[in-house]
């Protein structure tokens, strides 16, 4: 397993859901985010932070898919809504 | 005695002469003094808009400078000799902005009308089209509700309400023309511009009426795939009203964003937000504007499509 990540929700954001979808709204520049049905369920886990690797081993149950494959999946995710200020990501030392 | 007016639910008064205004018909407490004098020295001279501690100067060269503090007060400093006009344009256009920003409204860039009690609002930037659309229904007995900026806030229910604004719509000469009009009667919207104020004839509109929807005026080319009146959900929704903020970006420079972004997302969820591309050009503009009348009269879920062109 590769490196592990602490994931948080970036602070100044304002959520709320718009026709069935989550939006993300950032307040310092006025960006405007939509949410994927995986994303929104993700955004929902890191209510409170949470591991990298704990988020990939709750969806690789969830929708029965092949743990390594989620792990790539999920830190692609993490890594493009990080890229997009929505989220931290802290180093948490090697996976378990 | 200062005169009185009432714009976007607030009543106004003010030191000089606002003819385009609907004057004030109860004695209520001034919310807005405008005030003509010289601003406070040390102020930047830099053009546009600035911050000077709360407050923000709007300095506009060879027209006037204005101070804008506590989303109560208008300083105007006009420059010797600069027409009445232009120091008004600037004062009821960016200055009044920010001051509505100052209070936290939300001033949308938008024109608004009045169809069967309800408020139809025509978002979009300078150029969208939304006076030639607003003088549409005007000539065809739809009162204006509000020109250029329309302030909407939420009543106690929650539900969008939209407040008067100024009650005339500005066109080039040559859609005056085409309307039938003579551009020399009318006023001119700044000095040496071709473009001219033009009363409402059908009386203002002086309570705030419920917000039915908003329309995104765009332009589409005659062989477009998309239909031309499309409902926006989700983000498209609220980013539509984010980039369709009067004056949105001097909240960047005196903070509220959050609170904007908030207000921007409750209208999202509380009414529908449709684009509305239409067919360029005088004589596509009734065809156009009928299927908008038609949509704007019609069940929430229609969807207008343009009939496939022929070959």
């Amino acid at each position: 397993m590769g490196e592990d990540f602490i994931v948080h929700r970036r602070e100044g954001l304002i959520e709320a859901e718009v026709d069935g979808e989550l939006v993300a709204l950032h307040v310092d520049n006025g960006t405007c985010y939509g949410f994927n049905v995986t994303a929104t369920q993700i955004w929902a886990m890191i209510a409170e932070p949470k591991r990298m690797s704990e988020l990939t081993q709750a969806l690789a149950a969830e929708f029965d898919v092949d743990p390594q494959t989620c792990a790539a999946d999920v830190h692609d995710l993490l890594k493009d809504l990080e890229a997009d200020g929505l989220v931290e990501m802290r180093h948490a030392g090697a996976a378990s | 005695m200062p005169d009185r007016y009432k714009l976007f639910g607030l009543c106004v008064e003010a030191e000089l002469s606002l003819p385009e205004l609907v004057p004030a018909d109860d004695n209520q407490p001034a919310d807005v003094a405008i005030r003509l004098g010289a601003l406070p020295d040390g102020l930047t001279a830099d053009s546009g808009a600035s911050m000077a501690d709360a407050a923000m100067v709007l300095n506009i060269p060879d027209v006037a400078r204005y101070l804008i503090s506590d989303g109560r007060d208008i300083l105007v400093e006009a420059l010797a000799g600069e027409s009445e006009r232009n120091i008004r344009l600037f004062l009821l256009g960016s200055a009044f902005g920010a001051l509505l920003h100052q209070r936290g409204l939300l001033p949308l860039h938008a024109n608004a009308i009045e169809v069967d009690g309800r408020a139809i609002g025509f978002l979009g930037h300078s150029g969208a089209g939304k006076s030639t659309i607003a003088a549409w229904f005007h000539d065809r007995g739809h009162p204006i509700l509000a020109d250029d900026v329309c302030v909407v806030t939420f009543g106690d229910d929650g539900r969008p309400l939209a407040h008067p604004g100024i009650p005339r719509f500005r066109l080039w000469r040559d859609a005056l023309e085409r309307r039938g009009g003579d551009a020399d009667q009318y006023q001119r919207s700044f000095d040496g511009m071709d473009k001219y104020d033009v009363p409402t004839s059908l009386g203002p509109t002086r309570d705030p009426i419920a917000l039915d929807r908003l329309y995104l005026l765009g332009k589409s080319e005659p062989d477009a795939l998309l239909p031309a009146i499309r409902r926006l959900s989700g983000v498209a929704a609220v980013d539509a009203l984010i980039a369709n903020t009067y004056r949105g970006f001097y909240l960047r420079l005196m903070g509220g964003a959050a609170r904007h972004a908030t207000a921007c997302i409750a209208l999202a969820r509380a009414i529908p937000i449709y684009t509305a591309d239409r067919i360029w050009g005088h004589d596509c503009l009734d065809a156009e504007a009928m299927k908008l009348d038609a949509h704007a009269r019609g069940v929430d879920e229609t969807v207008i499509t343009r009939a496939p062109a022929a070959g």
